[in-house]
């Protein structure tokens, strides 16, 4: 864990960053539908009740209880002794799990004009999120996955934070093998509170239920988890062409083929991959997304952001 | 296992590398990509990757069976059985080729005919080959040999085979085999082969018999049939009786049609004095006679021609035939009878007015000719005129003649002989002396079906009625054959002599029987002449009174005629012999003369001698050519007149099929068979549509190929510039 006042000080801007393009983005909040736990006071529903915020509702005293809490007028009119509850609003904390193993390389060269790689689009997008949560005044992290090391930065509400994240995602970059998992326990055993997080990854990983594992003990800690699924294009349907040599982005496979053979049980055996994940997914709790890397990273993130707003 | 086309097996196990050089050089070469999925790849390859490697291997064998079957059908191998004789003579071969050159052989179609198939198969045939001794025997009506025995001058067996052409007249496949059996003899070592070229018509080879052959002999087959055999043709011009000028004669034309469909032909008649032409409809395989009545209005020798017009069919030569006919003056009856032709009434009596009448009606058209001046029915006394004070005649009525002289019989046999008619109306025992001295004469050629013997006692032969009679034939066909029976139940015959039946006789030739089982009338073939016998008195018989007598008679007197009435024309190459008429006297004055169609060979047209037996000149010529009309002149004019046309039989062109000739026709022993046409054709349909699917299956294969490396090309460019 990285503590935020002693990284140096952030460029404000990053070439993933589109503030002309986020501007009509900017009204809209990153909330979620459940209570969350925060530090501070802010917009999102707190899990306690206390004596601050909005009337939800009555309860009979106990021993023991506020007694500054106590409707007076309650009890003097009926001789009853009742508290009044008020619903807390406290402050959101978010982490952005990044998943940066070589696959999310896919796509960097592609054939044609494709969108790009899986990386970059996370990148754009994790940089609009960031901003935008941000904005709402709440605090965001990032926990970055690679195969050896990860990166965890811890969630803040500050420019500052946001000029950090902004650096940390522009030098992003994917090699090595997905060890998932594994960052998933580090991120869990570093985390004091709970809060949002945001998983980004293809989940191709050599062990998805190892991942899904890690996801559950999150959910089991009170964690909101919202999970994006990326997906690239020439994932789904291979490139045209007759024969290509296939080499492994997370490692040194290789393998010959003609496309023609292939194609059709690769495209069901894809299909297959992305109905088990999505099964686990929902399966453990998860709040799942799946998005292909084709659709503009703006796009996805309106959608997203409408539903959270709800 | 032979083949045609060796050379390309060679080629083609070398080209048989290609395809697997082509297997490995052709396998697209991959263009690098990384891939995030590579393990759901491998997930999938190791299940596909047995059954593309079986694929793999099943296309490129079949590449190499593509290019094996290519080769194969380039090299045509002959798969059927090894013919009995290699068309390579071996050496020591004893080799006779029998070459049909009968006018079948130059049928054909589309330029190509029979006999140009038949030539190059028999130079095939008689190719160089150390030791080998060959003939060509050519078979025709007669066969002959190039060499009278086998020679090992192939050079000039190949020379003879060029210069030769088919020729228009039958094959006797008979001949043929005989004198090829007669050189095969004359050899004792060395393998004996016979190879018979030919159409094999059914008509000259339906009889084929291999018996004569030696046993030890190769016997094969080569056919050169046609594919299309559907021909017209005229195959027969007849009169129905020698024309007498100005009497309507029946002209009767047969066409055939050889053909699986109708045919509308259009067919001209040119005698020179007249033109006509008719059309017709033949119906498939069917001949079908026409018939023209025809005047002639002048004597003597008439010849033109019977053609079909505009007719294009595979046989053009059977599409005319030659017409020779003689037009003669009108009948001439000479009644010898020692009775006197004032006595009325009496049998000559009503003979001659019966004949008078006969003739008149027949001449009732020409009584402007000088010819028709002089009376038709002449009467001699056979006592008082000289024989050669008897006016030359058609017919001679003897009744009553008493007993003839040797002279006079040996003149009547003659006569008979030369095509002239007898009536011999027998009432007394001295006729059966004379039809005796006759039989005697005529020998063989004077076979009576009933002796005449004398009258046994107490049976005078009188009231007699007709028993039995052929009413279907003439002369009492004339009466109808329904009624004949009812008009002779009131004739009461008289006289006569009773018969006994002869053994070398036909029973058929006796026309009536009297009620006493005696013969009433017969008629018989005697040399070219007709003779009838009446056997009644016809001065006590009330038959010349009554209405049948006069039809009866005139009847008689035409069928008399009938066998020197017309000859068909003589098929070309076939031994002619013709009796020539009386002015034909002076043998050294006789000279031959071609008016239309092939002069023969060194002017040969056959010899002419007086003979004895005949008391005439007899024209034998054994190898008349034709088609065409010949003539033998006596000072510049026709004595006699031939025409010589193609055998109708080589008209229809189908042939004997493989398993007729291999089987039936091989009497036992092992044959070979070889065909250039049908078969041959429709392996060569086989083999080379064989070759367009390789071919076809080949270029399918290169295009693919072309188009896989051009895609692959593509794609690596294109990611070559993105990367």
């Amino acid at each position: 864990m990285i503590p935020s006042n002693v990284l140096p000080r952030a460029v404000e801007t990053s070439r993933f960053f589109e503030p002309a393009k986020l501007a009509g983005l900017e009204k809209m909040r990153f909330t979620t539908t459940r209570r969350v736990e925060g530090a501070y006071s802010g917009r999102h529903i707190a899990k306690r009740r206390g004596g601050a915020g909005e009337f939800v509702d009555y309860r009979e005293y106990s021993p023991g209880d506020d007694l500054r809490r106590l409707d007076w007028k309650a009890l003097g009119r009926t001789g009853r002794s009742y508290l009044k509850l008020f619903q807390d609003e406290t402050d959101l904390r978010c982490t952005l799990l990044l998943d940066c193993s070589g696959s999310m390389n896919h796509g960097s060269h592609s054939l044609g004009t494709g969108p790009g790689s899986k990386l970059q689009w996370m990148q754009y997008f994790a940089t609009a999120l960031t901003h935008l949560i941000i904005l709402g005044r709440d605090a965001v992290g990032l926990c970055v996955t690679q195969e050896t090391t990860s990166q965890t930065i811890v969630p803040v509400a500050s420019t500052r934070q946001r000029d950090l994240l902004f650096q940390t995602i522009e030098g992003l970059s994917a090699n090595g093998e997905t060890k998932l998992d594994r960052s998933l326990d580090d991120l869990l055993a570093q985390s004091k509170r709970r809060g949002v997080l945001l998983v980004l990854s293809d989940f191709i990983v050599p062990d998805l239920e190892a991942v899904v594992s890690g996801l559950r003990k999150f959910r089991a800690r009170g964690w909101e988890i919202i999970t994006l699924h990326l997906v690239h294009p020439e994932e789904e349907k291979l490139p045209s062409g007759n024969a290509f040599q296939f080499v492994d982005w997370e490692g040194s496979g290789r393998v010959s083929c003609q496309i023609a053979e292939v194609r059709q049980a690769y495209e069901e055996r894809f299909a297959q991959h992305l109905a088990v994940t999505r099964t686990a997914l929902y399966a453990v709790g998860c709040d799942y997304h799946l998005v292909r890397t084709a659709d503009h990273y703006l796009d996805v993130l309106r959608s997203f952001m409408v539903l959270r707003s709800a | 296992m032979d083949f045609i086309n060796g050379w390309s097996i060679g080629i083609g196990i070398a080209a048989l590398a290609a395809p697997i050089a082509v297997h490995f050089l052709t396998k697209p070469k991959p263009i690098a990509y990384s891939l995030s999925t590579i393990h759901f790849l491998q997930e999938v390859i190791e299940q596909r990757r047995a059954r593309s490697r079986f694929r793999d291997l099943l296309i490129m064998l079949l590449r190499t069976l593509c290019i094996a079957l290519l080769a194969a059908a380039i090299a045509r191998p002959m798969l059927s059985a090894r013919p009995a004789v290699p068309i390579a003579a071996e050496q020591d071969s004893l080799r006779v080729i029998v070459l049909d050159v009968s006018q079948s052989m130059s049928a054909g179609s589309g330029g190509v005919s029979s006999w140009s198939t038949a030539v190059a198969s028999a130079l095939q045939y008689l190719d160089q080959g150390s030791g080998v001794r060959a003939a060509v025997i050519f078979a025709g009506a007669r066969s002959n040999s190039v060499f009278d025995s086998l020679s090992p001058n192939l050079a000039a067996l190949r020379e003879a085979v060029k210069q030769a052409v088919p020729r228009a007249e039958r094959a006797d496949s008979r001949s043929a085999l005989e004198l090829a059996a007669t050189l095969l003899d004359q050899e004792e070592s060395g393998r004996k082969e016979l190879v018979i070229i030919s159409d094999f018509q059914r008509s000259n080879w339906g009889t084929l018999l291999l018996d004569l052959i030696p046993s030890d002999t190769q016997v094969q087959f080569h056919s050169v049939a046609p594919h299309e055999t559907g021909n017209l043709a005229v195959t027969a011009v007849r009169f129905s009786m020698e024309p007498v000028i100005g009497q309507a004669t029946v002209m009767e034309i047969e066409l055939s049609n050889h053909m699986e469909r109708e045919a509308n032909v259009r067919c001209s008649i040119d005698l020179g004095v007249m033109n006509r032409t008719f059309e017709a409809k033949l119906m498939p395989q069917s001949t079908q006679t026409f018939s023209e009545s025809i005047v002639f209005h002048e004597i003597g020798w008439k010849h033109g021609w019977v053609r079909l017009e505009n007719n294009l069919d595979v046989l053009p030569e059977d599409d005319e035939r030659p017409v020779a006919i003689r037009v003669r003056p009108p009948v001439k009856v000479l009644l010898v009878s020692r009775q006197n032709s004032k006595e009325v009434p009496s049998s000559s009596f009503y003979l001659q007015q019966a004949l008078d009448i006969a003739m008149t009606v027949g001449e009732a058209e020409l009584r402007s000719d000088a010819e028709q001046l002089a009376s038709s029915v002449v009467r001699v006394h056979p006592g008082r005129d000289a024989l050669h004070d008897w006016p030359p005649c058609d017919v001679y009525v003897l009744d009553h003649p008493g007993s003839l002289s040797a002279e006079t019989c040996k003149f009547l046999a003659a006569q008979l002989r030369r095509g002239k008619g007898v009536l011999y109306v027998t009432t007394e025992l001295v006729d059966a002396v004379n039809l005796k001295e006759l039989e005697e004469i005529l020998g063989a050629d004077f076979q009576p079906p009933v002796n005449m013997v004398a009258e046994t006692g107490g049976h005078p032969r009188q009231d007699l009625f007709v028993r039995q009679v052929r009413g279907r034939e003439a002369p009492f066909q004339i009466l109808g054959s329904a009624n004949v029976t009812s008009l002779l139940r009131s004739v009461r015959f008289h006289g006569g002599l009773n018969t006994t039946a002869t053994q070398e006789g036909l029973k058929d030739q006796v026309k009536a029987e009297l009620s006493d089982r005696s013969a009433l009338l017969y008629c018989t073939v005697v040399g070219a002449g007709q003779m009838a016998v009446l056997n009644a008195d016809l001065g006590k018989s009330n038959w010349a009174v009554e209405p049948t007598f006069l039809p009866v008679m005139s009847e008689l007197i035409q069928s008399l005629l009938a066998s020197r009435s017309f000859r068909d024309p003589n098929s070309s190459g076939e031994p002619l012999v013709r009796i020539l008429p009386a002015t034909a006297n002076d043998v050294s004055k006789l000279a031959g003369e071609t008016i239309v169609g092939p002069a023969p060979s060194n002017g040969d047209f056959g010899q002419w001698n007086w003979v004895a037996s005949q008391n005439s000149v007899v024209w034998n010529w054994q190898e008349p050519p034709g088609p065409g009309i010949y003539s033998l002149g006596q000072d510049g004019a026709p004595v006699w007149m031939v025409a010589t046309s193609i055998p109708s039989i080589e008209s229809e062109l189908s042939s004997l099929n493989r398993e007729v000739l291999t089987g039936r026709m091989s009497g036992g022993r092992a044959v070979g068979y070889t065909s250039t046409e049908s078969d041959a054709e429709q392996d060569d349909t086989l083999w080379n549509w064989l070759i367009v699917a390789c071919l076809c299956g080949l270029f399918a294969e290169i295009g693919a190929a072309v188009e896989s490396n051009v895609r692959t090309l593509l794609c690596g460019r294109l990611n070559r510039k993105f990367q």
